[in-house]
């Protein structure tokens, strides 16, 4: 655990550099891939252990998502439109939004194996009573 | 800003005000030690901690900053709106451990957290001093925007509509501490729930429905409704990122975790936030792009200010009966955030300040906790009058400092076990500095960061 930590801390500071270096050269798009990763990283440093591989593949499915939308938004042209509305606007809405919102909603079946096991919970309740 | 004429806005403000006073009362009643008035007794069920954190952080900015800055920047400032995922992220990272920490050890402020974690006293003085700091800054602002609000509101002075929003203000801070605040703060989440709802409706009839809208939108200006609006990617992606992983940083929302009664509640936590959270982004987007299309259209003269775009739009397109919910809401939305940073730098000054330079708590911490709210209260409404533009700056920074200072601090330093006390004072030490100098320089003048990237994101990401 310390070990993947230690690694994840490491990984932090690299993409905190990227970053920043993408955005004084005002590489936007590499400045959004470093803050997405950057995110993602953070997360799965809080994630129960037990459950980091499966947070994995979501963390990296999600910044995939991101990245696609990302991509669609630099192609589509300020005038054109998608569903009715301005193309561009349309992305954000239903990708950039919905893709925030939807770990919203999952997080109450996730709670039990990625942020609070009922063990670990046992664990405090039984030191509180102590 | 226009100047209310109905009296059914006018009695919505006063009758909003009076229940404030009231639960001020009743928190009162309840309030009898440090713990009651720090932590609201550790007792909030989890939809009275969500809907009062959502509250407090929603502020004045979704009513008036928020629509203003839609109206100006297009979908520049919705990245900020779509930051939804910071919710959980700031939850697992930050929230579950504070309620965890509080749970077995008795801690009531985010510098007791920090001290429990890397011990010794100067990580707790260095947390104290950068909430303080910042809390004045923010408080400034708030109070200086109630003044404004209910002077321009109900066509009276600005010192002595100051002077009332302060004294209700005083009146259910001082004497119910964090109690009061969480349950006045759950009063303005329903005005405000209430009042999104209709804005939303009123928002779309006005400008002919979405496609009508986004059509003439885009035709007015293809950039303005593309997927970065008017200030460009690099300002819409720093924007997003501070405010996703930022939200592990505000002190108003995190240290709502260490009052909450039942850890195993926290499960609901998302699923009701964003319940309360989203219609509070309709107002935000809706009313933001609807007063542009009036403008646009002809149907509103050019507004001399974006921030008047959310009253114009109240004022000249909903019924009273909206309107007068909508302006208590916007009152309710500045009381509750001003309410929570009055706590917090009570709670800073008497509690943590002491304990770190002195090495002990300080007697009759209750009494000495309630002074220090009035003077804070006093000391930001006279740099709110005195120095209006210190203030903005002090806002700006707040946020900013918070977000850099404090989400490292707790975010490494609850998970990651080699996370030092050196490394916690020098982190929120640079990330003052880097924020005030950055923003000094700015403001003068001198841009040294890339045009678009914002102080708070350089500060974090540093």
């Amino acid at each position: 655990m310390t070990e993947f930590r230690d690694g994840a801390v490491k990984a932090l500071g690299a993409l905190g550099v990227c970053a920043l270096a993408a955005a004084t050269v005002g590489a936007w798009f590499v400045f959004a891939v470093c803050c997405w990763a950057f995110l993602g990283v953070a997360f799965l440093i809080g994630v129960a252990p037990a459950s980091r591989r499966a947070a994995t593949r979501w963390v990296v499915l999600i910044g995939l998502v991101h990245v696609g939308l990302l991509v669609a938004m630099t192609l589509v042209g300020p005038e054109e439109r998608f569903l009715g509305l301005p193309a561009g606007w349309a992305l954000l809405v239903f990708g950039i939004w919905t893709a925030g919102i939807v770990p919203n909603l999952f997080f109450s079946r996730i709670f039990d194996r990625w942020v609070l096991t009922p063990e670990a919970i046992d664990r405090v309740l039984a030191t509180k009573r102590r | 800003m226009p100047i209310v004429q109905s009296p059914f806005v006018l009695w919505s403000c006063i009758v909003y005000m009076a229940a404030c006073l009231a639960i001020g009362y009743w928190a009162w009643r309840r309030t009898e030690n440090s713990k009651d008035f720090f932590v609201a007794g550790k007792s909030l069920g989890i939809v009275v901690m969500i809907v009062a954190s959502n509250t407090s952080i929603i502020s004045g900015f979704a009513f008036i900053g928020g629509p203003g800055a839609v109206y100006s920047s297009g979908s520049s400032s919705m990245w900020l709106a779509c930051a939804v995922i910071g919710g959980p992220v700031g939850l697992i990272l930050v929230g579950k451990r504070l309620a965890l920490l509080a749970e077995i050890r008795e801690i009531y402020t985010l510098p007791d957290v920090v001290q429990a974690r890397y011990g010794g006293r100067w990580p707790r003085a260095a947390m104290a001093l950068a909430l303080l700091v910042g809390v004045v800054g923010y408080l400034g602002t708030q109070v200086l925007a109630l003044g404004v609000a209910m002077s321009a509101m109900f066509d009276i002075n600005l010192v002595a509509s100051m002077a009332i929003g302060l004294a209700v203000l005083a009146g259910y801070s001082v004497a119910g501490g964090m109690l009061a605040a969480v349950y006045t703060d759950l009063l303005q989440g329903a005005v405000m729930l209430t009042a999104a709802f209709a804005i939303c409706f009123y928002a779309l009839e006005a400008s002919g429905g979405l496609t009508e809208m986004t059509t003439t939108l885009q035709a007015m200006d293809p950039e303005y409704l593309s997927a970065w609006g008017t200030m460009g990617p690099l300002a819409a992606v720093s924007w997003h990122f501070l405010a996703v992983l930022g939200i592990a940083g505000q002190p108003h929302v995190i240290t709502k975790y260490l009052m909450l009664r039942d850890i195993r509640s926290m499960r609901w936590a998302q699923a009701l936030s964003i319940s309360t959270f989203l219609p509070v982004t309709f107002i935000w987007v809706g009313v933001g792009l609807a007063m542009r299309y009036l403008v646009q259209t002809g149907a509103e003269p050019s507004l001399a200010s974006e921030d008047l775009a959310t009253p114009m739009f109240l004022l000249h397109h909903t019924p009273p009966v909206v309107a007068g919910i909508a302006l208590a809401g916007l009152l309710g939305a500045i009381m509750s955030t001003s309410d929570t940073f009055l706590n917090l730098g009570a709670a800073a000054a008497v509690r943590d300040i002491p304990r770190a330079f002195l090495g002990r708590g300080i007697e009759r911490e209750l009494f000495w906790s309630r002074t220090a709210t009035v003077v804070l209260l006093a000391v930001s409404a006279l740099f709110a009058y005195y120095m209006g533009s210190l203030t903005a700056l002090l806002g700006t920074f707040a946020a900013g400092t918070f977000a850099a200072a404090i989400a490292p601090t707790m975010a490494l330093g609850l998970n990651w076990r080699r996370a030092s006390a050196a490394a916690c004072v020098s982190s929120i030490g640079v990330s003052i500095v880097l924020n005030v100098s950055l923003e000094l320089l700015a403001r003068n003048g001198v841009q040294i960061l890339p045009q678009g990237l914002f102080v708070g994101a350089f500060s974090l990401l540093s």
